[in-house]
């Protein structure tokens, strides 16, 4: 594959006479100095150059063109690192031309004397994309996990980057070399004994009652983004998480994957893996009544309360205790009438959610499991026909 | 693309005094352009291109030619413009039939003489941008910001040492130049380029001819020097000044001195950098006016308090860098403003960082003060709704945040009523707050705000209680 990257190049004129003269000198370039990609900003790609450059007495031409790659052009800036200002002595940038049908320009230096400048040269650059990934090996208790985060860069620009630092939004500069069509993973942080809860989490439909097939029971892993825990300095972005576990002869298994939600320090995310087999909870719709109905002259009704009884069957065959979280999706005026179960504590999130957890005891070895019974009472009040 | 040779020639045809126009034409080569000037307009694709020169006229008839081939210059616009020269008087001014492209001035002159003439003409594809380059600190408090004045040539016309103005404004045109030269145009569908008579004319005088050949071969050794030839007179050794005016209800940029604007270039010449502006940095969430994001603002004021006020910023594109804490720099956002006069606010719109997010829980929400109508359905109830706005900063430094937030809009809607024997009241719902925490503006009456310090890595939670009240109720409150 060809392989295209701006070029930078020279030309001096002396300052007098003028009439006539054409370009006296090309000089291509000494090598960059200093090429730094900044992937700060999710959305675009900066990279930088600086370079020294020779400067003679007068006006001195320098081009920059960038044939094969995809570059913003009025995003091309010079910035002058030795000389800038406004003084009599500074280098000066007296006006840019952009040539028809090219992608390149030209800078219009002055120099008070023949000097070497350090330039920055600065651009907007297509076709180089990123993204995150997270990995946590889980410890055998999974209890707590090693942690990493991956950053993935994706260099489709055209151009190739030479020894280039790379600057990420979460981690210290690295310095690489990456050809375009190159992918590259950088680890960005790591914490070796990040906590991490696992927890049980059932999320039925409000109108779906599986009854005797069991409601479907998330397998979920919660880690905290704070400082405590060896994080919580930065925002987690979001991310692909492979999760894997230690299956106790030196190896390990997938777990499973899921998508971390962008989660800011001091916050929770939730990595939902697969179903739990192992714990069986089965959901009954046990009373459904209207009460407090009030009719029309026509003895239609138009608005009512509404009771509900729901029954929550559960079973925990594994040989340690669980604690299982059903998150019921209600809506309407409700408040929780009656709750059956002592050792269950119910946490109303919002008018849409709510949280109810269940502590279930170890199953004994060689023996039945012993069925929990749960039954919740909702009074939703002042419901209009037709509302769910 | 193929590029347009410079095509612009004039030609003076002088005649004896008493001579009628003859066939036979002695043609001379006009002399230089003593000046000329570019105005570019940005509202319009419109240019309006003067040039003065100094010519000699014989006693009697005298005629001007001027062509424009492969410019697009509006005929209808070309004016000559005799200066008040006592003694010349101008006559006519013909289109000649069989070409679309020349145009014939018949001057009276009562002795010979020499004065100066200006020829004065629109001319389309020429236009000018602002693009500013914003470098904030690194606590982005203040930032560096200079603007760029660029003029792109499209016009197929090399203008060499013109005088650059642009305009800010709004003009008004009531028929576009594109449309007046392709209606010219049409009005001879058949025949193209010079008549016979004028081809004639060139090719004994040789003149015109040599001088396009010339200049065809200028177009192909255009370099960068010859790009910048007018600079090369002298060495500049500063930025040109552009020098602003407000001119009726327009604002006049005037670079310094003279261009070279060869056909297809554009040229971008920077105006004096503005140091250490302070500006105020902003969060704000208004749905109505940004969409459901939280935006990300530079804000200030185009006035002395923020060292600025002194000129008026036309529109354009905006690259917003900071200073990285790394050293060099972070590029924050590209966007686009609109035209500030002195004393008009400067918000400049980084768009979402998603360092602030907002999480807008309801919490409940109870119906009361029912209504019924004489057959007994609802015609109107209040629902009392509290929310829980919880606002995290994930910045590691504290940030200002501005909340707009619409009750009667924002919040949960109220699901359909599907009743058949019930008419749900239309387009009734209105929003009363009772109660938030910290507590809010009033802004009008269906809008509130907060404005609120965040501080570094923290969330906010704001408690916010409304009634809404439906059908008579709302009529009612």
């Amino acid at each position: 594959m060809k392989k295209y990257f701006p070029i930078l190049l020279l030309a001096t004129m002396s300052a007098l006479p003028i009439a006539g003269h054409a370009r006296t000198k090309l000089v291509t370039l000494p090598d960059r100095a200093k090429l730094v990609t900044s992937l700060e900003n999710p959305r675009y790609t900066l990279l930088y150059e600086e370079r020294e450059i020779p400067l003679q007495k007068g006006t001195n031409f320098v081009d920059f063109a960038w044939n094969g790659v995809s570059i913003d052009p009025n995003s091309v800036m010079i910035e002058l690192l030795t000389n800038p200002g406004d003084g009599d002595t500074a280098t000066k940038i007296i006006a840019t031309g952009f040539p028809p049908n090219e992608q390149a320009l030209t800078w219009q230096l002055f120099a008070p004397e023949a000097r070497t400048e350090r330039i920055r040269v600065s651009y907007l650059l297509n076709g180089i994309t990123q993204d995150t990934s997270y990995e946590i090996r889980m410890n055998q208790k999974e209890t707590a996990g090693d942690f990493q985060q991956y950053f993935r860069m994706q260099n489709a620009s055209g151009e190739d980057l030479d020894n280039a630092i790379v600057r990420l939004p979460l981690m210290d500069d690295l310095t690489r070399s990456m050809d375009s069509g190159e992918v590259r993973r950088f680890l960005a942080s790591r914490v070796k004994e990040l906590p991490v809860r696992k927890v049980f989490i059932a999320r039925p439909g409000y109108e779906t009652f599986l009854g005797e097939d069991g409601e479907n029971i998330d397998l979920v892993y919660e880690i905290e983004n704070k400082v405590e825990a060896g994080l919580g300095k930065y925002k987690l972005p979001n991310g692909k998480a492979r999760l894997y576990g230690d299956d106790g002869m030196n190896s390990s298994i997938f777990l499973g994957e899921d998508m971390l939600k962008q989660t800011p320090p001091k916050e929770k995310a939730e990595l939902t893996l697969g179903k739990v087999k192992d714990v069986v909870l089965k959901r009954r719709l046990m009373k459904d009544e209207k009460t407090n109905v009030r009719t029309n002259i026509q003895k239609v009704p138009v608005m009512f309360d509404q009771v509900r009884q729901l029954r929550y069957e559960i079973e925990n065959f594994k040989e340690e205790p669980v604690t299982l979280k059903i998150t019921e999706t209600l809506n309407g005026d409700w408040e929780i009438k009656e709750i059956t179960e002592v050792g269950v504590s119910t946490e109303r999130k919002s008018i849409d959610e709510l949280v109810i957890s269940v502590e279930l005891p170890a199953n004994k070895k060689g023996e039945k499991a012993e069925k929990k019974v749960v039954d919740v009472s909702f009074l939703v009040k002042n419901r209009f026909p037709g509302e769910k | 693309m193929r590029r347009i040779p410079h095509t612009l020639v004039t030609a003076m045809a002088l005649l004896a005094a008493a001579a009628p126009l003859s066939a036979k034409m002695d043609l001379t080569t006009l002399p230089m352009k003593d000046a000329s000037e570019l105005t570019i307009y940005n509202s319009q694709d419109l240019t309006l291109g003067r040039e003065t020169r100094a010519l000699s006229f014989r006693k009697g008839l005298n005629q001007i030619q001027f062509s424009w081939a492969n410019t697009q210059i509006d005929p209808t616009s070309l004016q000559l413009d005799l200066k008040g020269t006592p003694g010349l008087t101008l006559q006519d001014a013909v289109y000649p039939k069989g070409t679309d492209e020349v145009i014939l001035w018949s001057i009276v002159a009562e002795e010979a003489i020499s004065s100066p003439v200006e020829i004065s003409y629109f001319v389309r594809g020429l236009s000018w941008s602002s693009n500013y380059v914003l470098m904030a600190n690194k606590d982005e408090t203040a930032f560096d910001v200079q603007q760029f004045t660029r003029v792109t040539n499209n016009s197929g016309e090399d203008f060499e040492k013109a005088h650059v103005r642009v305009v800010v404004g709004d003009v008004n045109l009531i028929e576009q130049l594109d449309q007046i030269i392709a209606r010219w145009k049409s009005r001879f569908p058949a025949m193209q380029g010079l008549p016979v008579a004028f081809r004639d004319m060139m090719s004994e005088g040789g003149a015109l001819k040599d001088g396009r050949t010339e200049l065809r071969e200028q177009d192909k050794k255009m370099t960068t020097e010859s790009f910048f030839r007018s600079d090369q007179s002298a060495d500049l050794a500063a930025a040109k000044e552009i020098f602003k005016k407000a001119v009726s209800e327009y604002r006049l940029f005037s670079v310094e001195g003279e261009e070279d604007l060869k056909n297809g270039w554009s040229k971008a010449l920077p105006n004096p950098k503005l140091t250490e502006i302070p500006f105020d940095l902003s969060y704000e969430l208004d749905s109505r006016r940004y969409g459901p994001a939280i935006l990300k603002f530079y804000k200030l004021q185009n006035d002395e308090k923020h060292k600025l006020g002194k000129e008026v910023f036309p529109e354009g594109n905006h690259y917003v860098y900071r200073v990285d804490e790394r050293g060099g720099n972070a590029f924050e956002a590209v966007t686009w403003n609109k035209y500030v006069p002195e004393g008009e606010k400067i918000e400049l719109n980084l768009g979402s960082d998603g360092l602030v997010t907002l999480e807008d829980r309801e919490l409940s929400r109870q119906r009361s003060a029912f209504a019924f109508g004489t057959d007994g359905n609802r015609v109107g109830w209040d629902e009392t709704v509290e929310r829980r706005l919880d606002v995290k900063n994930s910045r590691s430094r504290a940030v200002p945040f501005k909340l707009t937030y619409y009750p009667a809009a924002d919040g949960h809607r109220v699901t359909a009523n599907d009743d058949s024997q019930f008419i749900p009241p239309q387009g009734n719902r209105v929003a009363d707050v009772i109660a938030s925490e910290p507590k809010h503006e009033q802004v009008d009456r269906e809008t509130i705000r907060w404005e609120l310090p965040l501080p570094a890595q923290s969330t906010t939670t704001i408690k916010l209680t409304y009634v809404l009240h439906y059908g008579t109720n709302a009529k009612a409150n």
